[in-house]
This record gives C-alpha cells, structure tokens and sequence, in this order.
C-alpha cells in the first residue's frame, strides 16, 4: 500500500518533470492571480494601488525563487541537478577545448585498442564454445616416457580402442585428423578445401544433430563402410545453394566420389571455421586428435589416470610406438579443457599483447590524470570561491566527477568507434593462417568491458583532481598569490602526485620500448637466421597429382617431365621436386634399426625424417654438401641404392663414424634394404629458425620402384632474380604436361619465410605501436604539464632573470625539474620489462634479456621524448619578457 | 515581522490546509492562505506563496484535486478540492494530532507543576 503510495508520487513526479513549462506556466499565473487578489483586499482595507500591490507581492514572495521550489516539489529536482551540472560541465569543457580534446582522445585511443585487444582475447581464450556443457569436453593427448613432448596433441589409435569401451570416467570418445583435398561439389569449382575425417562418435560427443539428413555410422569407417560424408552450412550454401536436396548427391573428394547424408548447422565449427566436409574415418589411421566427454562428476585428473591405465594395456606399437611418440616406454595421457588449437598456441603472445594494451590504458588514465590535476590547481580558486558561496563539498566533488563522467563519455564512445574500424582491419593485421578471428566479435561481454573500462578510467582520472579539491581551504587560496607562486618543487601534495604520476607513465613508456626494441630484434634475427638454404630466388608451388588419376610411377613421370622442361627455361638455373619442404609440410620421422658399428654388436633402434626428393634439389634450395656427393644421373632405379643424411645425422646418429658407406636398412623400396650414405649436407631448418634440427634422410624417389608415394609433391624453380615472375611459366608447364593437375600455393620461398615470421611480425607490430603511442601520450602529457608549471613560475623565473640569471641558469631549472623524474622512470620501466623478458625467454631469438643495445636505446628515446616535449615550454620561459612578468601583464 | 506570529510548526500546514478545504469546499489558493490567517487569528504567519508547495504535495499524494476555474473577480484560478482519500487522510492525522497534542499538553502542564 505504502509502496503503491510511493510509486504514484513518483510518477506524478516524472510526468510533472516532462510538462515543466507548461506548469512553470500555470504556476506563474496563478501566483499573479494570488497577487491580484491579495492587492484587492489589501486596497479595500485603505491602501494605495501601488502600496497594495507592493505589499502583495512581498508576502507571496519572489516569484523565481518561489518557481524553483515549485519545480524540485513538483518534479525531480536531481536530475534538474544533474542536467544543470552537465550543462555547466559542458560549457567548461567547451571553454576548455584543447584540454578536452587531448582529454578525450587520449582516452580514446587507450579504450579502443584495449576494447579490441579484449575482444580478441575474449574470442580467443574465454568465450565458451558452441557446445552442449562444454566444460565437460576434454582434449586428450598421448606421450610415452623418453619419447618428446606432443607438440600438437593426439592419441594413437590402440590407446582409442583400449579406452573406448566401458570407460568409468568419460561418456564419449572421438577423434578426428584434418587434410587438404581437392573437392568437386554441386556447380562449384574444384577448389582445395580442409576436410575432417571423423569417428562418428565426434558428433555424439559434441552432441550436434544435421540440420538436414543424418550422421554417418561407426560402421562407415570400416573398409567396407560407405563413402558418405557431412557439409558444412557454408560449404552447402556454397555447392548447393541451400537447397534440400543436396542430400543423397554425390561430390568428388580428390576424383572419388562421396554421397552427401547430412548438413551440419551454421554454428558447428569443429575443429575450425575451415573444415568443409566430414567424412569416416578410415581404420587405418594409427593416430589422430581426440576428444573425450567426462562422465558427470569425474575430474579431468580421473580420466588423466584411467587413461595411462588403458594406454598401457593396449597392444604395444612397437616401432611405430616409437616413429609416432620418439619411443616406445610406457604411454601418459594428459587431459585439458577443450578450446581451439589457435587458441592453446596465442595464449601467452595474447596475454602480453593485452598486458601491453594495459599499460597504455594507464598512460593514457595518469596523463589525463595529471593534465586535469594542473587544472584543479589552477582552478583552485573558481573552487574555493564556489564553496565560499555556499556550494558543499559533495556538490563541488560531484561537479568534477560529472566533467570526468563527461569526458569518460566522448572518449568511450570514441573508442568504440576506433574498435569497430580497428576490427575491421583486424583480419590484415593477425593473418588467419596464424589466429581464427571466427569468434572474435564485437558484442555484449565485449561492450560491457568497454563500458566499465570507460567508467573505471574516467573515474580513476578523475579521483586524484578531486583529492587534491577536497584539500582546498578558502583562506589559504584566497590569501595566497595565484598568479604566481614562487618555487615550484615537490612541495605541495598536488606537485608530488604530478611528479609521481609523470614518472609512472615515463616508466610504462620505458617498459613498452624496451619490450618492442626486444621482440624488433628478435623479428630482425629470426627473418635473417642461417636457415641451411638460399631463401632468395627461390619460387615453391605445391602439384598435387592425386589417386588414382595419378599413380605412383606416373606422377614421377610427370615431375620429370616438368623439371626437365623447366630448366630448359632461360632464366631457370635449377629445378627440383620433394615430397617435403621447408616451411610447408610437417614431417612424420621414420623409425629403423641402424646396424651396429662392430660385427657382433646389436642394431640401434633410431628414428630419422625420411623425404625423397628429385635431382639437383640441394643445389636448387642452395643447400651445402659437406661431404661426398649429391644424386647424380647414374643413381638410377637399376643402380645401388644410395641416400644423402644431413650433418644432425651423422653427428647424433652415427657417434663419430665415417658417414660415408654406411648402409641404413630403410624399406622405401620394394626388394631393397640396403641404403648407402653417400654424401653429408649442412643441416636445414624445417620450420621456425629456432628449431633444434632433426636427422634427416634424402633419397632420390628416381631409386624407388613403387614411384612417388606423396600425392602432393612439392617444386622449388632457382631463378635468376624475380622469382614470382615466373608464376606463369611454371604454371604453364605444368598445364602443358598435365592439363589435369592444377598447382596450389605458388610462393617464392622468402614469402613463406615473412608468412612464417607473421606471428613475429604482429607481434612487432602490436608492441611497436604501443609503444609509439605510449610515448607520444607521454610526450603530450609532459608538454602540457611542463608548460603550465613553467608559466606558473614565469613571475620567479623573471625575478631570477632581473637578478642575473643566465638563460643557462633557467635552462639549469627546468631540467632540475625533469631530468629526475625522468631517470627514475626510465630505470624504473627497463628493470621492470627486462625482469619480464627474463620470465619469456623462450619468446626472444638471437638476442638476451639482458640486451646492451636495448639498454642503449632506451634512454635515448626517452631522452628525445623528454626533450622534445620540454623544448617548447622551456624556451617560452626564456622569451619570456621580465618586465612584463613582474608587473603582472 | 510581528513578533507575536509564530512560524508554522513543521508538517501542519499540511493538515491546515486539508481541514480548511474540508471544511470549506473547493477553493483557490488565495482563498486557503486567507482562511488561514483569519481562523489562526492574525497569530500564525502564513508565507503565502509556500501555500502552494503544499498543495502540490497534497497533488501527488491524492488526497486533493485541482482544476481552472473563475474567480469571484472574474480572473482564472486554479480550484483545489479535498478527495475521497484526502478526507481517510485527514481523519487519521486529525486523530494523530489530537493525541500528540494531548500528550505534549499533559507533559508541558506536569512540568509546570513541579
């Protein structure tokens, strides 16, 4: 009742507050009527007209004042408050435009890059994914004792049987493996897509359904099984136009052809947005990703147990034990928290790059900060004489909060919009091969962050000034000389937050360029590292010559006949094909027995990267022969069999022996096991130059009866300069020799080194450009501040002057004043990033934490910002006229 | 100012002017202001135009309504009437005031006793 009672008031209160002038209206006359009738009778009663009415209007009472507290009776007078001080907030900010200005888009830039820098973590790392009680779905992950860490986790197939039946602690297994292959669908071109062949079981454990059709079986994965296979909603919007019936169709996946039973929904992106297709998989795999869904109420710890429990009951592997997990011992499974692989690997390059953001958030927050404290202490007396005139100091704190509020406003709205373009230029920054951005979008949790951002920074900005206005005492101010004090030290309160606050964010800055001058030199070493071969006019395709249109022996005959017609190219000076390239494939070690260096002694079990490449590849990648000889035209099918082994080989494998003549049982080829080394070359690395490298084996696939087993071979073209310039040569001759085949990724080899290093090169970017802008922040703040002291002290400066001061000896004052501030800070921000560079070593290349060029660099650029920002300041206080100053003008 | 008008006791304006209108029927706020001062007999100073903040109070509580009228001089005027729940309102507080009032009366006098 009470309660109902309330609400009416309230809004009779709001619909008062909407109508207020036409009230303010009725108001004013009815008060003259008052008027009016008071005058009467007090004319009856003997008065003059002029006394009457006098005397009337005395006793209502001014009509404005009487309409105010009509207004704050009648309507809501806080927010007629509030409307006033935002109007006042306004105009003085207005009034105040550079300030504003400076204000808000330093704001800005720090809310805009932390509001995408949050997005993308966000996306990345926290945004929970499409599935039904994701927190259930676990990835799993084999290791063996003495054999390497996984780098990418999978299981093998025998720990998968083991554990699949009547396991206690995990409701579904599934695995999965992901490969490229040319696809003919619908009216669609044959283009390559990624295709994910499945267990079956995947989809019962993500517990997914197609929206049209249905799901494959366990029992298609059997040799027998049929070829079926799932869409992707995009892949069927895209072949079929949506239409339903896509079912039952058949597509070709490299030349075979598959019946489409299902489309899986438009949100289904597993393992990524890229996979296209799902098809059984074939039993044969020996190993492959895996996913597991706990059973409620077991710990991820649990199925970590039972599952080294099942992985060594299961059958041993023996040699392949040790060519899938480099040995053989007794399996360990791990168990993580399902998320996107991308995900797993940006991790610790997202968490610094935000933490990174972090730190130009604070710039910008303490630079506002200090900018708006030199204006409370110049507003000091606006401030003390509000509060002598009655305004409390809960209104003069509101006041200032409100033009924080204010601020807070335009500059997250700013930074909105600089997040919405910075996203749209998100997917040139983080190259898609690097970072999935499918789940990176500007929505709700994001702009919430945004929101509370916004209002911690302009709170956060705005509590210091308020400190400090808080402090203010009438007298004091009023007695003291505003205009110019003489001294300018550290002496009050305010001045040491100021100092404080500029040292802080000198510090941050010194932080950021340190950590860029780091990762810069970590890009430069890793883009110019000795990789083992001749980047430079290199052009790499890869042809694939997939089964069965191409056999084995017949995509050898095709590869022949393009390399032979390629180095006839003028221009051409070498030509080779591999199965594996540098930069390009993955490489699964091969495992053998190396036979014994004495007779009578047991054969080594060993693993080595096996590849077969054509003739002339060493000298076409640019790689050095250390010892013995390349390939030649007489190692041929007929001939004995010989292998070239790289340097880590004969090294690590062969402990000191003559390389040269040992004879490696590798079964590459039907009827022969008895490999010859015949040369040693330098070692190459494969992928990132700071790999460790890996023995390695080469053999001529023109030794290898069955023909060449990669279906997608790869072809390096040496040419002299230009090498993307003969794109078009070399797809020609490939359509001339094959017109069925088509190449794919057509590169120069130093495009997939920079695409390499694209991580790097975000990376130097993103710092990069915090740094910059950290320090232009920095700058503008020093300026500002720098300026409105300097000019509060023109007065003492002057007098010095008339006493005998040098310009030297002003000169001598303003870098007292600074050159502290900024020492400590710039050894405050270099402790503190070298400290962190210590943690992430394992981040830098070819450069220490403790780096003495970084060192150098530092305080230089510190020491040009600091400068270039005091010039200004500095040198408006020399010009300055000393008469002019002391007379007060 | 006279000294012999004491000012309005906090909140009783309220019930002054709620008595006034039941009392009187519909009326203007001149009208209240004036029936005021002649029952309290000159003694209480009525600020007249505070007559007003009150009235908008009684508004949005309920227990009074208004409407434009004619004045006996012909002018608009604004007619304040007491409601259905004014009249539940003034009962209460009538009740309330003559108990506080009792119990002050009987606490002052004691005093004066001893």
């Amino acid at each position: 009742m009470r309660r109902l009672a309330r609400l009416r008031r309230l809004s009779a209160r709001i619909r008062a507050w909407f109508r207020q002038t036409a009230l303010d209206r009725e108001f004013a006359e009815e008060l003259d009527t008052h008027v009016d009738m008071l005058a009467r009778e007090n004319q009856r009663r003997g008065m003059t007209p002029e006394a009457a009415r006098r005397d009337a209007k005395i006793r209502v009472g001014a009509l404005p004042s009487l309409a105010e507290q009509h207004r704050a009776a009648r309507g809501l007078p806080q927010i007629d408050t509030l409307v006033h001080d935002l109007r006042d907030a306004c105009r003085g900010l207005r009034r105040r435009l550079g300030f504003t200005v400076v204000a808000v888009a330093t704001i800005g830039l720090g809310i805009g890059t932390t509001t995408t820098l949050f997005s993308v973590t966000y996306g990345l790392l926290l945004r929970p994914l499409p599935f039904r009680d994701q927190a259930q779905l676990v990835r799993l992950s084999e290791t063996r004792e003495g054999g390497k860490t996984a780098g990418r986790p999978f299981v093998s197939r025998e720990t998968f049987r083991a554990w699949r039946e009547a396991s206690a602690t995990l409701d579904g297994l599934a695995g999965w493996n992901v490969e490229a292959a040319t696809v003919e669908a619908g009216h669609r071109a044959p283009e390559r897509v990624r295709i994910v062949n499945a267990k079956a079981t995947l989809f019962d454990v993500l517990d997914v359904q197609p929206i049209r059709g249905a799901l494959f079986r366990t029992d298609d994965e059997s040799n027998g099984g049929r070829p079926v296979v799932l869409l992707s909603y995009a892949e069927w919007q895209r072949a079929f136009d949506g239409r339903d019936d896509a079912i039952g169709q058949h597509i070709r996946i490299d030349g075979q052809p598959f019946r489409v039973v299902g489309v899986l929904g438009e949100r289904f992106r597993f393992p990524d947005a890229q996979a296209a297709l799902w098809r059984p998989m074939d039993r044969t795999i020996v190993s492959f990703d895996a996913i597991g869904r706990l059973t409620p109420g077991a710990s991820m710890l649990q199925a970590a147990e039972e599952g080294t429990a099942r992985s060594r009951s299961a059958p041993d592997l023996g040699r392949q034990g040790t060519a899938l997990f480099g040995s053989n011992g007794p399996g360990r499974i791990a168990v993580e928290p399902l998320r996107g692989d991308s995900a797993a690997a940006a991790r610790p390059v997202v968490l610094l790059v935000l933490a990174a953001g972090a730190l130009l958030v604070l710039v910008a927050t303490s630079n506002v900060a200090s900018l708006q404290l030199t204006r409370t202490v110049a507003r000091r007396r606006e401030l003390a004489i509000r509060s002598a005139i009655g305004a409390g100091p809960g209104r003069i704190a509101r006041q200032i909060l409100i033009e924080h509020g204010v601020i807070g406003a335009l500059a997250g709205t700013a930074g909105l919009i600089l997040a919405v373009w910075l996203h749209r230029l998100l997917p040139v920054l983080v190259p898609p091969s690097i970072v999935s951005l499918d789940n990176v979008t500007l929505d709700g949790p994001v702009v919430m962050f945004t929101i509370t951002l916004t209002m911690v920074v302009s709170l956060a900005s705005g509590v210091l000034p308020l400190l400090t206005a808080k402090r203010v005492r009438l007298v004091d101010v009023l007695l003291e000389d505003g205009q110019a004090p003489i001294g300018g030290g550290g002496r009050t309160q305010a001045s040491r937050v100021l100092w404080a606050l500029m040292a802080g964010q000198v510090a941050m800055a010194a932080a950021l360029l340190a950590g860029t001058s780091l990762i810069t030199r970590s890009f430069v070493a890793v883009l110019g590292a000795d990789r083992g071969y001749a980047p430079s006019d290199l052009l790499t395709a890869r042809l694939p010559l997939p089964a069965p249109e191409f056999s084995r022996a017949r995509r050898v005959a095709v590869l022949d006949e393009v390399l032979a017609r390629l180095r006839a190219t003028p221009g051409v000076t070498h030509a080779a094909a591999t199965d594996i390239f540098p930069l390009i494939d993955l490489e699964f070690p091969r495992a053998f027995d190396l036979p014994p260096a004495r007779q009578g002694d047991l054969p080594t079990p060993v693993r080595a990267m096996a590849r077969t490449v054509s003739t002339d590849y060493f000298t076409t990648l640019g790689m050095r022969l250390l010892r013995g000889r390349d390939f030649m035209a007489s190692d041929t099918i007929d001939g004995a069999p010989v292998v070239v082994v790289n340097q880590t080989f004969a090294r690590r494998l062969l402990d000191g022996r003559d390389p040269l003549g040992v004879v490696l049982p590798l079964g590459w080829s039907s009827g022969r096991r008895d490999w010859q080394i015949v040369g040693v070359v330098d070692d190459v690395r494969q992928r990132h130059a700071s790999d460790p490298p890996q023995p390695e084996i080469f053999a001529c696939y023109c030794q290898i009866r069955e023909g060449l087993l990669a279906e997608e071979p790869v072809i390096a073209v040496r040419t002299v300069g230009a090498p993307e310039s003969y794109t078009d040569v070399l797809r020609q001759t490939v359509r001339d020799v094959a017109p069925s085949a088509s190449l794919d990724s057509v590169m120069t080899m130093s495009d997939r080194l920079r695409a390499s290093a694209a991580g790097w090169q975000l990376f130097t970017t993103l710092l990069g450009t915090f740094a910059l802008l950290a320090t232009g922040l920095v700058a503008v703040g020093l300026f500002g501040v720098l300026s409105y002291t300097l000019a509060r002290r023109s007065r003492e400066l002057s007098l010095r002057c008339a006493l005998g001061a040098q310009s030297t000896d002003i000169l001598g004052i303003v870098v007292r004043q600074i050159l502290p501030m900024a020492a400590i800070g710039t050894s405050v921000g270099l402790g503190v990033a070298l400290l962190v560079a210590r943690t992430l070593r394992s981040w830098l290349f070819g450069v220490e934490a403790i780096d003495p060029v970084t060192l150098a660099i530092v305080p230089v650029a510190v020491a040009v910002v600091v400068g270039a920002a005091v010039v200004g300041p500095a040198v408006r206080a020399l010009r300055t006229d000393p008469v002019a100053a002391l007379l007060g003008r | 100012m006279a000294h012999d008008k004491s000012p309005i006791l906090q909140g009783t304006l309220d019930l002054m002017v709620l008595k006034t209108l039941e009392a009187m029927g519909p009326m203007h706020g001149y009208g209240i202001a004036r029936r005021i001062e002649q029952v309290g007999e000159e003694a209480i100073q009525v600020n007249q135009g505070t007559i007003y903040l009150c009235l908008v109070r009684l508004l949005q509580q309920g227990w009074i309504s208004a409407e434009w009228g004619t004045s006996e001089h012909n002018r608009r005027a604004k007619f304040y009437a007491i409601s259905r729940a004014g009249q539940k309102q003034l009962v209460a507080e009538t009740r309330n005031w003559t108990r506080i009032s009792g119990v002050i009366g009987r606490l002052l006098h004691q005093g004066a006793r001893r």
